[in-house]
């Protein structure tokens, strides 16, 4: 699954919503993909769309680094 | 007074009650001058005049009531009118309720509304009928129930799939806290390579007093309690086989089965949930990470040691769901 990220939220945010609106999403679904925040604070990242591309960084993956579950 | 259904003793032999009933009658019949052309199509007469009701459908939670959360793809209370599940299909996004058909969940409705395509769960209904239904509002983190036009499957039954990616569904408000915990769970990984795996979590850290259930950073099956501290390991590790989980934790002890059968634990005191306030997360820990790469079709939730009613509940599961 690919990623875009970005250190503005705000872009992440306007992807969201191109692909929100694009879709059509209503009823119950009312969003695309939640932001993931990376630990630092500073990085951001939303799920890619297959259908909708943008001038973004894309990632294929997110690192585990990305997510710092507590290994219990 | 006879009763539908019964057999008689007659004549040192017991025999159905309708060729009783049809015995009788040619009798006084033929007593009366007349003829009886045919015992069977009079026996088939009978069962039309008196035809035989079939039981009333009972549910685990007919059985088993007081739960505090249900959720299952199966009618678990004959009284609940509501629908299983809420989806969305991926052709147009358009939604749809999804209710019970002969007690399990109407596939037939189901795939007719998916035309082909997939579709995901919005909202997995409770059918305790305390309304904590879980949702997903975000499009991407819907787990699928569909897959091309197919109703996903789990030993010939429904089952709602969690990609392991970033699929769960979320409760709106708390309903575990400062209590103790039955959790009846029928689950199978699909995947166990990625570690940890929460199936259901409710706080994201120790600090939140919730818990979660799920496969430890070490691969095994583990509850953890952060109120007392408590990471309660099995002893082996998680499997990707569909299991039933039944996990019941006290102020004093704290049991796991698998199947039915005990599984031993690294510690064997108890501990209740503790003063939390967070909802209940199904698919992933709560917070970021953890998620789970495996199938869901029956959750139940107690807020109650039911230690007593354990092995029934675990019957009944199995009896609907043939796990082992």
């Amino acid at each position: 699954m690919a990623y875009y990220t970005s250190t503005t939220k705000a872009d992440l945010e306007a992807y969201n919503t191109l692909v929100t609106t694009g879709e059509g999403y209503n009823g119950t679904t009312p969003n695309w993909a939640t932001i993931v925040e990376h630990p630092n604070g500073l990085d951001f990242a939303i799920l890619k769309h297959p259908n909708y591309d943008a001038t973004l960084t894309i990632e294929e993956s997110l690192g585990a680094e990305w997510y710092p579950s507590e290994e219990i | 007074m006879l009763g539908l259904g019964l057999s008689l003793f007659t004549g040192g032999s017991l025999r159905p009650y309708y060729a009783v009933v049809a015995a009788a009658f040619k009798d006084r019949v033929e007593a009366d001058g007349g003829t009886v052309e045919s015992m069977s199509c009079l026996k088939a007469d009978l069962k039309v005049l008196n035809p035989i009701k079939p039981p009333a459908y009972t549910g685990l939670l007919n059985d088993y009531s007081g739960a505090a959360a249900a959720y299952s793809l199966r009618l678990l209370d004959n009284t609940y009118s509501g629908s299983a599940v809420r989806v969305r299909r991926a052709s147009d996004n358009a939604e749809q309720d999804i209710a019970f058909s002969n007690n399990e969940l109407d596939t037939a409705t189901l795939e007719t509304f998916a035309s082909g395509t997939d579709a995901f769960v919005t909202t997995w209904y409770d059918q305790s009928g305390s309304g904590n239904n879980a949702t997903q509002t975000t499009a991407s983190s819907q787990p699928k129930i569909v897959s091309s036009g197919s109703t996903i499957l789990e030993n010939g039954k429904a089952a709602v799939e969690f990609d392991g990616s970033n699929d769960s569904i979320v409760t709106s408000s708390n309903f575990i806290a400062n209590t103790d915990l039955s959790l009846f769970v029928l689950r199978k990984f699909n995947s166990t390579t990625a570690k940890p795996q929460d199936v259901v979590s409710q706080g994201a850290t120790q600090s939140f007093e919730g818990f979660k259930y799920g496969m430890s950073g070490g691969g095994q099956d583990q509850l953890a309690i952060y109120y007392s501290s408590l990471y309660v390991p099995t002893d082996g590790n998680t499997t990707t086989l569909q299991e039933l989980h039944s996990l019941i934790t006290t102020s004093s002890t704290t049991t796991l089965n698998i199947n039915a059968a005990s599984k031993g634990l690294s510690v064997s005191s108890g501990g209740q949930i503790g003063n939390n306030s967070d909802p209940l997360t199904i698919g992933k820990r709560d917070g970021t990470g953890g998620y789970y790469n495996g199938n869901i079709q029956e959750l139940v939730i107690y807020t109650a040691d039911k230690s007593t009613d354990e092995s029934g509940i675990e019957t009944n599961i199995n009896d609907y769901y043939s796990i082992y």
